[in-house]
């Protein structure tokens, strides 16, 4: 613990780690602001809210991207960060692409939509890169790793699909809103595994913000269900500001866990102190 | 006991006490490597290794405090000797150090030619390190096997060539089969120490290339790039010989005795585990290099444990 606190005071030091807490800091603060107070004309403030979430995960995208191009073709870490950087990339794409549907529709977002194929399709990828993970740590385990990842698709997957038809509730529409839970809670969790075997490493960062990421998705795909982020929105309720602030400062945590990594591989280790 | 060293060649002349002690301080002074040979027949005869100028070792005759007295008083009463100085790597010292311990200590077995593998690359499954000692009639030979996955060494000399390489020495497999050549075998002896810290050596190196293979394996070489640098760094600092070259521990120095090396192993191994802690995790660490032990033949891990080489936690 020691080690992972002088690695991190260390980490922080550098320039682009502390440009990007910086610029992660006025995101959040100027999120929170534009969305309290709306201080511009509603169609533009919105565009300008939106267009903060993208940028968070833009900066995730980019980040992994960089991370990826460290990585020869041989090497096992590349599976990881080639399925990692083009998940990435998908959940970008699917801000912007929601963003663009909202502005055209007056924030009214259709289910399912392209966005949507955009964030399941980087659920995909994502649980590609945790499965790859795995592999590398445990190569004996393979094919049981690849049964657990099968069966926890399948589980993510059927859950919606046997509650909605259970209750003669199911539409496409329903079953998206009903998945995206499902799928964070698991992504979260294998995220959260792989933070609790790298304790304390530096390998950890890039999977605490995954775990972040979906544990805060997690968090606002329950509030959306429960129409609870609905009601709050509507009467400019704290609940809503934390939700969507909790998005874009998960975003931003995989982010900073993202160059966390890329430090590593950019900086390498310092000698410590003795 | 007749060594690799021994033979006077006809080139060779008798040296004056004056000129052997200044030749001494030359090799302190410009902190060479190798071996110095000392002969005042039938008296005195006695090799001392210097390792990088540093006097670390010497054979010591059947009675060596006396072989000592003799050499003190030799050059007291101006004798003159006939003196060699052989320059070597640090591998050649260490083996020529293991080789002239075992021709002293050791029973010496003859072989035939026919019976021994000649392997000039690693491939010899024999796990265990052999030396095998040549000696021809105006030359003398030995190559150390150090064992599965590396490189045996080679030692010839002769009046006008002197070789000290990995691999097996060329003149060495064509005059093998020599009528003339008598060939002597010594297998490790665990009561004597520059066996053990051979295969403390090699056992140490054996753990640090496997650790450094599976963090390539976890984390890319970039990353074990890092490791090498810091490593590295280190013991620049601390002086000490030992890097990291293409994911593979270099060891070069020379130890005095096997507990000296592993007090060194000790302090470098401890850097690897606050360095790859940092990056892995304990938890990781601590699977990974319980596995790594494990999967080690149990003569290496007997000797890692034995030397306390991992800290406690890691040996279950």
């Amino acid at each position: 613990m020691k080690n992972e606190i002088k690695s991190l005071r260390r980490s922080i030091l550098r320039p682009v780690v502390a440009g990007f807490y910086v610029f992660s800091i006025v995101l959040i603060v100027a999120y929170i602001y534009l969305y309290q107070y709306t201080p511009l004309e509603p169609v533009l403030n919105d565009v300008i809210l939106n267009s903060i979430i993208s940028l968070g995960a833009f900066a995730g995208a980019l980040i992994s991207t960089l991370i990826f191009s460290y990585y020869q073709p041989e090497e096992n870490p590349r599976r990881i960060w080639l399925n990692i950087m083009i998940a990435s990339w998908l959940w970008f794409l699917g801000e912007l692409l929601w963003q663009i549907y909202a502005y055209n529709n007056d924030s009214v977002v259709p289910v399912p939509s392209l966005a949507d194929v955009c964030w399941v399709s980087g659920f995909v990828f994502f649980s590609f890169a945790i499965y790859h993970q795995y592999v590398i740590l445990t190569p004996g385990q393979k094919d049981t790793i690849r049964t657990y990842a099968i069966g926890t698709w399948l589980v993510v997957m059927l859950i919606p699909a046997v509650y909605l038809s259970l209750t003669d509730s199911f539409t496409i529409n329903f079953y998206v809103e009903f998945y995206y839970p499902f799928a964070d809670l698991a992504v979260g969790l294998a995220g959260l595994a792989l933070v609790i075997i790298f304790q304390g490493g530096a390998l950890m960062r890039p999977w605490i913000g995954l775990m972040v990421f979906g544990l805060s998705d997690l968090l606002y795909a329950w509030a959306e269900k429960t129409q609870l982020y609905a009601a709050s929105a509507e009467s400019g309720n704290f609940l809503s500001l934390l939700i969507d602030t909790t998005y874009l400062a998960a975003y931003l945590i995989l982010g900073i866990g993202f160059l966390g990594h890329w430090v590593l591989l950019r900086y390498g280790l310092k000698p410590f102190q003795k | 006991m007749n060594t690799i060293f021994d033979d006077i060649f006809s080139s060779e002349k008798k040296r004056k006490p004056a000129e052997i002690l200044a030749w001494m301080r030359t090799i302190r002074e410009a902190e060479t490597t190798g071996v110095l040979r000392l002969f005042n027949p039938p008296n005195v005869k006695l090799i001392f290794h210097h390792y990088r100028g540093r006097w670390s070792s010497s054979t010591l005759d059947p009675d060596g405090d006396s072989a000592l007295i003799d050499l003190a008083n030799d050059i007291a009463l101006n004798n003159d000797m006939f003196t060699k100085f052989i320059q070597l790597s640090t591998h050649g010292l260490v083996h020529s150090n293991l080789l002239l311990r075992a021709e002293y200590q050791q029973q010496e077995n003859g072989v035939r030619s026919a019976e021994l593998p000649w392997e000039t690359n690693s491939s010899t499954e024999r796990t265990d390190p052999y030396l095998i000692k040549m000696k021809w009639g105006n030359a003398s030979g030995s190559i150390l096997f150090n064992g599965v996955s590396n490189l045996p060494h080679s030692l010839y000399i002769s009046e006008n060539l002197i070789l000290d390489e990995p691999g097996i020495s060329t003149p060495i497999l064509q005059r093998k089969d020599d009528p003339s050549c008598v060939i002597t075998l010594f297998s490790p002896d665990p009561t004597m120490d520059a066996w053990q810290e051979l295969r403390l050596r090699r056992s140490f190196k054996l753990l640090c290339d496997r650790m450094l293979e599976r963090s390539e394996l976890i984390a890319g070489r970039a990353i074990v790039e890092t490791f090498t640098q810091v490593i590295s760094s280190f013991t620049a600092s601390e002086q000490i010989d030992i890097s990291i070259l293409k994911r593979q521990l270099v060891n070069n120095e020379f130890y005095r005795s096997s507990h000296e090396a592993a007090g060194q192993y000790r302090m470098v191994f401890g850097e690897f585990i606050d360095h790859f802690s940092a990056v892995f995790g304990s938890r990781l660490l601590l699977s990974n290099l319980r596995e790594i032990r494990l999967a080690l033949s149990s003569d290496i891990r007997d000797v890692l444990t034995y030397y306390k080489i991992l800290p406690d936690e890691y040996v279950i």
